[in-house]
C-alpha cells in the first residue's frame, strides 16, 4: 500500500481534484455525457437514448464529442460548459462507430474510427474492415477524408506526435464471430495524420494472437501504450498492456502471473498520469485497477468493483477511476506502491471511459 | 478545465437529476440483508456441506480404494456440482477473490487446459504438489470440478482409479481436489459471517468494504446484476455454444458437465436457483409487480424442470434444439423482470462494465 507520507499530503490531494473530467453513464432508462467536477460530483451534460462510449473534449473550445458505443449509430456534440446537445452526426454509409473519436491537435478535425458492416466484396471478407473518417468541425462534422485503418474491427485511435495510432481490434470480443475464434487478427497501425498513409505496423507474436488491442494512452513525450482483451480463457496469463515503439513494434508490460490472472483477460481502459511515469489499467471483470511504472515495472493494484473509467489528474502519480456502481476513487501511485486517497459513491452508472477536460 | 469553467458546468446543470444522487422523494429501498440471509447463505451452507461430504468420501477412498466406493464418489460429485451451480453466478462477496470462481469450475475450457494441467499433476509423483497450500496455487484448470469430473467420468477413468500405475496418484489427486473445493467453500462462507461479524456484519452495521462493494447502498444493484447475469450466463455460456448454428453443427462437447451427464442439469439447477432469488427479491415488491415477477419465475422454473437432461443430445436434433430455444425465450423473459419491474421500482442501477465492456 501507499507509504504514509503520501496519504498525509491532503493539500496536494485537494489540488489534484481542482479540475474536471468528462465521461458517459447510464441514467434512468437512458444514457448521458457527464461532467465530473473537482468534488467528484457528477452532472449530466447531454442525454442520449443510445449508449455512449468514448468522449473527447475539443482542445480549443467548449465543445466535446461522445461517440456511440459499438456498433454506434450516433455521436453527440455537446457544450461541456453549459450543457446541451449542439449537434449529432452519424457514421459513414454502411458503417458503424467503434465507440471512439479524437480531435486533431488544433481542434479543426474530429477523427472517428468506423467499421464496415455487411459489405459484400466477392470472395474477400470485408465485414469489420476499419475506416478512419476525418470530419471538419467547422463544417458540421462532415466527412472530408477517409482512410483505411489497415485492419479489421478498429477500436481506439490517438494522435501521438506526427503519427495517428490506430488499434485494430480484429475480431471483436464478445460477438458471435468471436465465439469460436482463437486468433483476432488485431494490429496497431501508424498512419500519416494528413494523408492516412500507413507508416508502420505492430503485430502480436503467435502466442499472443488471441489478444484484441483496443485502448490507447499517450505519455506526453511521444510514447504510447495499448491495452488488450483476450478472446481465450485457457488459464494462460497473457500480458494485456504493451508499449508501442515509433515503428509500431509492441513490447509487453510484465507482472507477476497471479496479478495478470486477476485481470481475467480483460482491460477496459488505460491511462497515463500527468508525469508520464505511471500507466494504469482498469479491469471491470477483475474488479481492480493495476498500475505500472512507464519503464515496465509493476507497482500494484487497488480494488474497484466494476471499475472501468480511468484518467490521469493534473498531479503526477494520480488517477481517477469510475465504476458502474457510481463510485469514483482517486488513486495515488508511487514507486513503492499505490493506494486510494479519496472515494465518492452514489453517482450514476459510469460507463467505460473518462477523460480529463 | 479550469476551476471557473468547472463551476459553470456544475452551476448550469445543478438541476440535472442523476440516479444515485438524491434529488427528491427517495425510492423504495431493497433490503439486501434479507436476501443474503434467506437466499445466499443457505446455498453457501449447502455448498460447504456437499463439498465436505465429497472430501470425506475421497479421503476414505484414497485410504482404501475399492470399486464399490466409486458410486459414492460420483454421487458426492453430483451433489457438490449442483451446490456450486446454484451459486456460480454470484460475484458479490468473498467468492470474487483469489480467482475462486475459476478455481471451482474452470469453464469454458477453450484450449484443453484442464487435460494438460491434469496430465502434469498425474505425471508428477511428488506428494508435496498435492498438499493443500501448494495445490491451491496450481493452475485453475487443475483444481476444480471439471478435473474431478474427468477423474470420475472420462472413458476408462474408473479403471485408472482402481488399478494400474496411476491409480494411487489419481486417488490422491481426487482427494486433493475435493479438499481444495471444501476449503474454498468454507473460506467463502466463513468470510460472509453473520449479522455480528464478517462481511454480513459489515453490511448490517452500514460499513462499506472497498474490496467487495463500494458502499452498502450499492448492494441491491450488485445483487440484481448477478441475478440478471445468471440468466445471461445460462444462455450465453451453457446453452448457445452447444446449439451452434444448427443441429447438424451442434457442439455437444462444449456443454458444461457433459462427461458426467450433467449438461442439462447445469441449466436446470442454475435457472431454478436464479428463479428462487428472483422470487426472494420479488417479496419486497408491492403485490402487482410481485405478481409479474412470480409469474415469470414460475414459468422459468417450469421450463427449467422440463429442460432436456441431455443438452448435448438435444442440440443435435431439430426437435430437441427447438425445445431448448423455446426454453431460452422463457429464461429471457424472467431476466427482463429484473430490469422491469424490479430495478425500475427500486430505482436501482445495475453495474454493466463487467458484463459487457468494450
Amino acid at each position: 500500500m501507499m507509504p504514509y507520507h503520501a496519504f498525509a499530503d491532503m493539500h496536494a490531494r485537494d489540488h489534484a481534484l481542482d479540475e474536471g473530467w468528462l465521461t458517459t453513464a447510464g441514467i434512468d432508462q437512458g444514457f448521458a455525457a457527464i461532467a465530473v467536477g473537482g468534488e467528484m460530483d457528477a452532472a449530466a451534460c447531454a442525454a442520449s437514448p443510445a449508449r455512449l462510449h468514448g468522449v473527447e473534449a475539443s482542445p480549443n473550445g467548449p465543445l466535446a464529442v461522445a461517440v456511440g458505443r459499438r456498433p454506434g449509430h450516433i455521436a453527440l456534440v455537446f457544450d461541456r460548459l453549459r450543457g446541451g446537445i449542439a449537434q449529432e452526426f452519424a457514421p459513414g454509409a454502411g458503417r458503424v462507430f467503434s465507440g471512439h473519436g479524437r480531435f486533431s491537435p488544433d481542434g479543426a478535425l474530429f477523427l472517428t474510427n468506423e467499421i464496415e458492416r455487411g459489405v459484400a466484396d466477392g470472395p474477400v471478407r470485408t465485414m469489420g474492415r476499419g475506416v478512419v473518417a476525418a470530419r471538419s468541425v467547422a463544417g458540421g462534422f462532415a466527412i472530408i477524408a477517409e482512410w483505411p485503418t489497415g485492419g479489421d474491427g478498429p477500436h481506439d485511435l490517438m494522435r501521438v506526435g506526427e503519427m495517428l495510432v490506430v488499434a485494430n481490434g480484429g475480431i471483436e470480443p464478445h460477438t458471435p464471430e468471436a465465439r469460436d475464434a482463437e486468433i483476432t487478427g488485431s494490429t496497431i497501425t501508424l498512419l500519416d495524420p494528413a494523408s492516412g498513409a500507413q507508416r508502420g505496423e505492430g503485430v502480436l507474436s503467435g502466442d499472443l494472437a488471441s489478444l484484441s488491442l483496443r485502448h490507447l494512452a499517450r505519455d506526453g513525450s511521444g510514447g504510447v501504450v495499448v491495452a488488450a482483451q483476450d478472446l481465450l480463457k485457457d488459464g494462460v496469463a497473457r500480458p494485456l498492456l504493451f508499449s508501442i515503439a515509433t515503428d509500431g513494434r509492441l513490447t509487453p508490460f510484465d507482472a507477476p502471473e497471479n496479478e495478470l490472472m486477476q485481470l481475467r483477460g480483460y482491460v477496459g481502459s488505460v491511462a497515463v498520469d500527468a508525469s508520464g511515469a505511471y500507466v494504469a489499467c482498469a479491469s471491470p471483470r477483475g474488479g481492480r485497477v493495476c498500475v505500472w511504472q512507464r519503464n515496465g515495472r509493476y507497482v500494484g493494484a487497488v480494488p474497484l468493483v466494476d471499475g472501468c473509467g480511468l484518467a490521469g489528474t493534473a498531479e503526477p502519480g494520480r488517477f481517477i477511476a469510475t465504476s458502474g456502481y457510481g463510485e469514483i476513487i482517486l488513486i495515488a501511485a508511487e514507486p513503492g506502491g499505490l493506494g486510494v486517497l479519496a472515494r465518492r459513491t452514489g453517482g450514476p452508472r459510469f460507463d467505460n471511459h473518462v477523460v480529463r477536460a | 478545465m479550469t476551476q471557473m469553467s468547472r463551476r459553470l458546468v456544475i452551476g448550469a446543470l445543478a438541476g440535472a437529476a442523476l440516479p444515485g444522487v438524491a434529488t427528491g422523494a427517495p425510492a423504495p429501498a431493497l433490503d439486501p440483508v434479507v436476501i443474503i440471509e434467506a437466499w445466499l447463505l443457505p446455498r453457501y451452507d449447502a455448498l460447504v456441506a456437499a463439498t465436505k461430504a465429497q472430501a470425506d468420501a475421497w479421503s476414505a477412498f484414497a485410504a482404501k480404494p475399492e470399486a464399490g466406493a466409486v458410486a459414492g464418489l460420483k454421487a458426492a460429485f453430483a451433489k457438490a456440482a449442483d451446490a456450486w451451480t446454484a451459486v456460480e453466478f454470484v460475484t458479490l462477496g468473498p467468492v470474487s477473490q483469489d480467482l475462486r470462481p475459476d478455481r471451482f469450475n474452470f469453464f469454458p475450457d477453450r484450449r484443453n487446459a484442464i487435460a494438460r494441467a491434469m496430465g502434469e499433476v498425474i505425471a508428477d509423483a511428488d506428494p508435496a504438489r498435492l498438499e493443500p497450500a501448494r495445490f491451491a496455487q496450481s493452475g485453475a484448470g487443475a483444481q476444480g470440478l471439471p478435473a474431478l469430473e474427468r477423474l470420475l467420468h472420462e472413458e476408462g477413468a474408473v479403471d485408472a482409479l482402481l488399478q494400474g500405475p496411476e491409480a494411487a496418484r489419481r486417488a490422491a489427486y481426487g482427494r486433493a481436489i475435493a479438499q481444495n473445493l471444501a476449503a474454498m467453500a468454507a473460506e467463502v462462507r466463513t468470510a460472509w459471517g453473520d449479522r455480528k461479524a464478517g462481511v454480513l456484519g459489515a453490511i448490517v452495521s452500514g460499513k462499506g468494504d472497498p474490496a467487495l462493494f463500494p458502499d452498502v447502498g450499492a448492494l441491491p444493484g450488485m445483487i440484481l446484476t448477478d441475478l440478471s447475469g445468471a440468466y445471461q450466463r445460462v444462455t450465453d455460456t451453457k446453452i448457445l455454444p452447444v446449439l451452434g448454428p444448427g443441429p447438424d453443427n451442434a457442439k455437444p462437447t462444449l456443454a458444461d458437465g457433459w462427461r458426467a451427464g450433467r449438461s442439462g442439469r447445469v441449466v436446470t439447477v442454475m435457472i431454478q436457483s436464479a428463479d428462487a432469488l428472483l422470487q426472494e427479491v420479488g417479496k419486497q415488491l408491492p403485490s402487482r409487480p410481485q405478481f409479474v415477477v412470480n409469474k415469470a419465475a414460475t414459468a422459468a422454473d417450469k421450463a427449467a424442470e422440463a429442460f432436456p437432461a441431455d443438452l448435448s443430445a438435444a442440440a443435435q436434433s431439430a426437435d430437441g434444439a427447438a425445445k431448448v430455444e423455446a426454453a431460452v425465450k422463457v429464461f429471457k423473459a424472467a431476466q427482463l423482470t429484473v430490469y422491469r419491474p424490479i430495478a425500475s421500482y427500486f430505482a436501482i442501477s445495475l453495474g454493466f462494465n463487467a458484463l459487457d465492456g468494450d
